[in-house]
């Protein structure tokens, strides 16, 4: 598969957080960071175990490290998007120092600030984009979810650890 | 006693095992305690507003952090204590290491300076600049006690006349 972005396979980051949320044991704390990744964690049902992160872009990573060293035995998921990220890359390199083992990061890379208005983010695609907001694109989008091959039901199949 | 170990005493004494740093020269000593000590768990960080996520998130899950940063350092933080510190009531501990005073060299550092107390008052965070080794452990540990039990952060400011200031800078004076 390339690495392309004009290639990739499109999951719609919607239906991913409901069936991420769905698949949560119990008490797995979940960091949403700014805009989308927030509205979308919240819409896939309320749990007191979320933490829904405003205003401070870029540190849902930073936060969801936190949470991890201060309770080790409890999986810790950080929900970011590509704009938050690149708000600061460096707590990555932080991360991979500390290598925490119960901490996973999901990056929605739509390749856009969507809640600001839809301008693309450095590495964006902005053209990938306007073809993504056709209604066929995005039917097509759910049918290849539904499918037994679709890398989608392969991530979401993954444990979380 | 010197005075990091003092310092880092009074920490461990409040359970404050997370240390979030960026390293600075006049922080060396409290760094390099911080990792000699296996209480301790320290993370470096890459950005000051890094280190302050990292704390609060501890925080939310029972374990106690300091950030640890110089004068320029506080300077970014503005919004990460706008958006989550303040609004969040987390008792993040402050640790500053004071350039832009008392023999300073570098333009950018005494300008840098002058923002970091009108920044603390505006938010209306506690801080004390600790200018000897007698006072503070009174100061240090009642104060760490104020901000759990109040939920508000508060800064310890280490200033020149407590640390010796930045060797650097005073090789530089010297001409």
């Amino acid at each position: 598969m390339s690495n392309e972005r004009a290639s990739a396979k499109l999951l719609n980051r919607t239906a991913l957080t409901k069936l991420l949320v769905q698949k949560l044991k119990a008490h797995e704390a979940v960091i949403g960071g700014i805009g989308n990744s927030n509205f979308d964690l919240f819409a896939a049902g309320h749990r007191p175990q979320n933490f829904y992160m405003l205003g401070s872009m870029g540190l849902a990573c930073p936060i969801a490290l936190g949470v991890a060293l201060g309770q080790p035995e409890r999986g810790v998921i950080a929900l970011e998007g590509d704009g938050s990220i690149l708000m600061g890359l460096g707590c990555l390199a932080t991360i991979a120092n500390v290598k925490p083992r119960n901490l996973t990061i999901v990056i929605w890379d739509n390749g856009i600030y969507q809640i600001t208005g839809r301008q693309q983010a450095a590495g964006g695609d902005r053209r990938r984009d306007r073809y993504r907001r056709g209604g066929a694109r995005r039917r097509h989008c759910r049918e290849r979810m539904g499918t037994r091959r679709s890398p989608f039901r392969k991530i979401a199949r993954s444990p979380l650890r | 006693m010197t005075w990091s170990d003092t310092f880092l005493g009074l920490l461990k004494d409040n359970d404050v095992r997370l240390i979030s740093y960026v390293p600075d020269n006049v922080l060396t000593p409290l760094l390099k305690g911080v990792t000699a000590d296996n209480y301790f768990l320290s993370v470096g960080a890459t950005r000051e507003d890094e280190a302050i996520g990292t704390v609060t998130g501890a925080y939310m899950a029972g374990l106690r952090g300091a950030v640890m940063m110089q004068t320029s350092g506080f300077a970014l933080l503005a919004n990460a204590l706008a958006s989550l510190v303040m609004p969040y009531q987390i008792p993040a501990i402050m640790v500053i290491s004071e350039r832009g005073t008392m023999g300073e060299f570098n333009i950018g550092q005494s300008l840098v300076a002058r923002t970091m107390r009108p920044t603390l008052d505006t938010f209306g965070i506690v801080h004390h600049t600790l200018t000897d080794e007698t006072t503070m452990p009174f100061i240090v540990d009642s104060s760490i006690k104020q901000a759990f039990s109040m939920q508000a952060p508060v800064a310890f400011i280490l200033p020149p006349l407590l640390t010796g200031g930045n060797p650097a800078a005073k090789a530089k004076l010297k001409i």
